[in-house]
């Protein structure tokens, strides 16, 4: 399972070296239609910031597309000297939550 | 913040598949060794499986004291409901490890997988156990059965003396009369609370340092840790060579607050560490209803060692 950044994000690096993440945002029909009527929206995309924090920067700058979510844990624990089953669990946590705000997807590794 | 150094990768990082290089593992009073590409997966107070990269490998459950009885209910616990079958054979160097034991092997093949593995009993100590490997639906490889035989050789449910613990980056030994009652690990936090009458003891390992230490102080985070007012001032100090904070809750000796601590609000104190070596802060914290004693925490602060 290899993470795939969203390629309708914008990033940007923060002063402090983090990572600021711009999402789109999707609307329910339903309420897009009533936030037209009433000229709250002009229909262009919506977009969420998101800054992440220190591990959360680190682990966005390993997602290439290539390397799979064990891959990055690995490489975390190494970075971090955590305990493996730790990164683990903090990268398939912080993948969850990337995955529900729809900034990456989930790909099939390569073979072999 | 300066911007966060590439990150050095190589494919070598994937956890190791070499089943050479064993570690020693503690657990609440059971010793063993396991190989290094097995990693804890899911802990109980008297329970421990461990995992590689495929799946379970290895589940131990074990109670002191619960005797013969105690095997069949031991069985019963860690295999699926009606499927697991006894009176299969165990591979030889399976049960030459085993030898100090009375034994009930089981099997049970289900969905693909199976386990393979027996109750226990240990007459000297009273001891009942249960433990499998896992395996593909053909049962545990030849590979596995051989770690599984030296992961058996070097298992030890029944240490005397209070239980210590070796895993998740932290070595600790309990202090005489205290029992682990509680325990939590998620990413970034393994702690440990033991109770001894009224007394409760809580150790906490926390990482990476540098990362908390980044948003707050050391105060403030061990303040968080350990759940304290905001109202507790902390104070620096150096432990162990290393900077430190004590955070004292309740800890006068006067009258107002000795009755305050027996009406229902115990004093606390704590004391964390900072491990710049190996990026962690450790820490320990005593809730009682008497002032504690400084000295000894800190003894017991000292017994909590990364790994």
């Amino acid at each position: 399972m290899v993470p795939v950044k969203n390629r309708d994000l914008n990033e940007e690096i923060t002063a402090e070296g983090l990572v600021r993440l711009s999402l789109p945002v999707g609307v329910r029909p339903a309420l897009a239609g009533l936030a037209r009527r009433f000229g709250l929206w002009d229909g262009r995309p919506l977009r969420k910031t998101v800054e992440l924090d220190a591990m959360g920067t680190a682990v966005w700058q390993l997602l290439d597309g290539r390397r799979s979510a064990g891959e990055v844990a690995a490489a975390l624990a190494e970075r971090y000297r955590l305990d493996p089953r730790e990164a683990e669990l903090a990268v398939a946590q912080f993948l969850r939550l990337l995955g529900r705000r729809g900034a990456i997807a989930v790909a099939e590794g390569r073979k072999g | 913040m300066p911007a966060l150094p590439p990150l050095a990768y190589s494919r070598g990082m994937r956890l190791p598949q070499s089943y050479d290089t064993f570690v020693p593992l503690s657990w609440n009073g059971l010793h063993l060794s396991h190989p290094l590409n097995w990693q804890p997966a899911r802990l109980g107070l008297r329970y421990l499986l461990l995992a590689d990269v495929d799946g379970p490998a290895f589940e131990f459950k074990w109670r002191p004291g619960a005797g013969r009885a105690g095997m069949t209910a031991a069985l019963r616990a860690l295999t699926p409901k009606g499927q697991a079958r006894t009176g299969m054979t165990l591979p030889r160097p399976w049960l030459d490890a085993l030898a100090a034991y009375e034994l009930m092997p089981l099997s049970w093949n289900r969905d693909g997988r199976s386990g393979l593995g027996a109750a226990l009993f240990r007459p000297e100590t009273g001891t009942a156990a249960v433990f499998q490997a896992y395996g593909g639906s053909g049962g545990p490889s030849p590979e596995r059965q051989a770690v599984v035989a030296d992961v058996l050789a070097g298992l030890d449910p029944d240490c005397p003396g209070p239980p210590d613990f070796r895993l998740y980056g932290l070595t600790f030994a309990a202090p005489p009369g205290f029992v682990l009652a509680s325990f939590t690990f998620v990413p970034g936090r393994f702690s440990l609370g033991f109770i001894a009458g009224r007394r409760r003891l809580d150790i906490v390992r926390l990482a990476p340092a540098q990362v908390l230490l980044a948003r707050d102080d050391l105060g403030t985070v061990a303040r968080l840790a350990f759940g304290l007012e905001a109202s507790v001032r902390p104070e620096p100090t150096v432990l162990a060579g290393v900077p430190a904070v004590w955070l004292a809750s309740r800890q006068g000796t006067g009258r107002l607050a000795g009755l305050g601590r027996l009406l229902g609000r115990p004093g606390r104190l704590a004391v964390v560490r900072h491990q710049p070596d190996a990026d962690k802060l450790l820490g320990a914290a005593l809730t009682a209803k008497k002032p504690v004693d400084r000295q000894w925490l800190a003894a017991v602060a000292a017994r909590c060692v990364s790994l």
